[in-house]
Formats: structure tokens, sequence, C-alpha cells
């Protein structure tokens, strides 16, 4: 009756979080540096005066993301796209999945881009709404033949073995209401030659465990996990697909979609 | 034996099913339909013959063995620390 828990994360990137009270202590997994959110306002702890930025400014990301949970928003690790008619889709799965390949496609077809590496979902009394997550739009280098201007941007860190590159030509989106849950699965390499439809209409349940896996702070053992998790649970109501990515596809991808919104 | 659900475990209901998140553990569970029918009897306050009976009304099973099916899920649930016995 139980399904076995899919390996998770529970980090977001390289910091943890523990609740204690009312506060919550954040630490940098590299070096042990602590920042606090306490009373809604973010104190720095032990090392953090001394830390490098780049240490420093994960930290406060991370700490803005409980601030906001306190506020009933909820960072999920998804794309968030905008279709023409003003609708925003999650595209979520894990990392190498084909997230941010597949939102840099929609917005080349003119979808507007919320978020690459997450989202904010916040249930409100009309739906979900999904509020950009201000990163740059990362997609690997290794995708110039579909996508040619990548050869034009910069890649974003030298040491990135996916040679990713920001790419800042696509048009950003500031909120949209959530109109369906995409759970992205990479063809496997030794996948049947037999074509597999590109969509699949996902379970609720499917779309919950997808959405809870991609939520590394719906953890967080504080007075908000209950409604963290309801508000997980309105998104995976709505409409959801299993999309098999697969790059042949992402010329289709605008219409595939179009076709089967609700 | 009476159960009740323990305070660092929080759960959500969608259709065909649900998902219970320990929070000291950080893991995650799904129980599907006839799994959830279940938790959420224990989460009404439901004693374990009064989720049996529930079951049998909606199901086309007797009571004995859906008695077998419940007692193992809320053992199941109890081994995970999603469950705990009330006092």
């Amino acid at each position: 009756v139980i399904a076995p828990p899919p390996a998770g994360r529970w980090v977001w990137g390289r910091v943890s979080a523990e609740a204690r009270d009312e506060s919550t202590r954040l630490v940098h997994l590299c070096s042990g540096v602590e920042l606090y959110v306490r009373g809604g306002r973010l104190r720095p702890g032990t090392g953090y005066a001394a830390a490098a930025g780049a240490e420093r400014r994960e930290l406060a990301r991370a700490g803005a993301i409980v601030r906001l949970r306190r506020h009933g928003k909820y960072l999920v690790h998804a794309s968030g796209v905008v279709d023409s008619r003003r609708r925003a889709w999650l595209l979520t799965g894990d990392s190498g999945a084909g997230k941010s390949t597949l939102a840099f496609s929609l917005a080349r077809a003119g979808w507007g881009v919320l978020g690459d590496d997450g989202v904010v979902l916040e249930p409100s009394a009309g739906g979900i709404l999904v509020h950009a997550w201000r990163a740059p739009l990362m997609v690997s280098r290794a995708l110039r033949p579909q996508f040619p201007e990548l050869g034009e941007e910069h890649v974003h860190d030298r040491e990135d073995p996916r040679e990713r590159v920001a790419v800042t030509s696509v048009t950003r989106a500031s909120r949209a209401l959530l109109s369906g849950v995409l759970l992205v699965h990479r063809r496997p390499a030794d996948a049947s030659p037999v074509p597999i439809p590109a969509l699949t209409r996902a379970r609720p349940l499917e779309a919950l465990s997808a959405l809870v896996r991609q939520s590394p702070w719906v953890s967080l053992d504080d007075a908000h996990a209950s409604a963290h998790l309801l508000a997980l649970g309105r998104a995976a109501a709505l409409p959801a697909w299993h999309l098999h990515n697969e790059p042949a596809r992402l010329a289709d991808l605008d219409a595939l979609l179009q076709a089967v919104a609700p | 034996v009476s159960w009740k659900i323990p305070d660092d475990v929080v759960s959500t209901v969608v259709e065909g099913g649900a998902v219970l998140l320990n929070l000291t553990s950080k893991r995650y569970f799904s129980l599907n339909e006839t799994g959830c029918m279940i938790w959420e009897g224990v989460r009404d306050g439901l004693s374990r013959e009064g989720i049996v009976a529930a079951l049998v009304e909606r199901h086309e099973v007797s009571p004995e063995t859906c008695r077998i099916a419940v007692d193992r899920l809320l053992s199941d649930l109890a081994s995970r620390q999603l469950l705990g016995h009330a006092s």
C-alpha cells in the first residue's frame, strides 16, 4: 500500500535548514556558516560576517525562501512558463531531466519565463498563483545545433561540466495562474525504439509526489509545513502530464501543450 | 489498540491517494486510495472496527479479510513513525 519513498534531496543547493521554535537556522554545508531567520528578519550567525560572498548569497537566498514560506508562498524546484493565454505551466523533474531546455524552447515560441530553477507558488481564492523567481535561464551550450543563438552567449561558470550559458534573450513574466503541471522525464539512451507518446496523463497522486520531491523546504519542521503540503496538493489537483523529453520533439512542444491545455 | 497521528507528521489528500510527510525523518510516503481511506479514518478518530466497517461498505471484501489488511497497514505506518499509539 505504501510506495517506497524515492530518494530526495532535502536541502536547497548547499544550504540545509532546521526549525527551532520561532526561528530557522540555515547552515552552509561547505563551511558551516550560519544565518538565522528570526522574527521575519535575517540574522547573521557563526562565521557569517567573514564568509565568502557566494556563500552569503546562497544563505540569503535560502533565507528569502523561508521568509516567503511564512507568508504562504512556497518555492518549488521547477521551471515556470506562461503561454499566450496567460496560463502558467510548471515543468518539474529531477536535475538533468531537461526542464530548462524545454522552458527555453517554449520561450523561443513566444512563451514567457517565470523561472528556470525555481518558481514560487501562492494559493489564492482564484487558484494557484505562480510568481517569478529571479534567476537566469541556464541552458547547456551543447544544444547549439538546435538553438544556434546559444553560440553567442557566454558560459556562466567555467567549472560547470554541463557548460551552461545564461540566456538573456527571453521574455520574462512576473506571475500567472497555474494551469497545469508537466512531470519531465528524460528518455533513457537505451530506450525502446518504439516511440512513446510525448505526453501522457499523470494522476494527481503522481503529480503530488513529484512536487513534494522537488520541494525540499516542505519538510521544514515548523508551523507552516501543513499549509505548504496542502498548497502542493492544490497544485497537484490541476491537470498534469508526464512529458517524455526528446530533442526531436522540442520544435513541436508549443503545439503539443496548446492541444492539451484545459 | 487505538492510533493517533504524531505531531511531526503532515498529510494531504488528492484524488486517488494521499502523501504523508514525516518532518523528523524528512521522508515522505504515498498511499493509494484504499490506504488513504484508512488514513482518513484514523485522522477522523474512527476505531479500527469503524475503519473496517467503512471499507466493507465500499468494497466487496469480508470483514475478516479487511481487518487483516487494516491491521497490516496500521502496523506498517507505525513502523515508519507515521502513526503512534493513542494514550
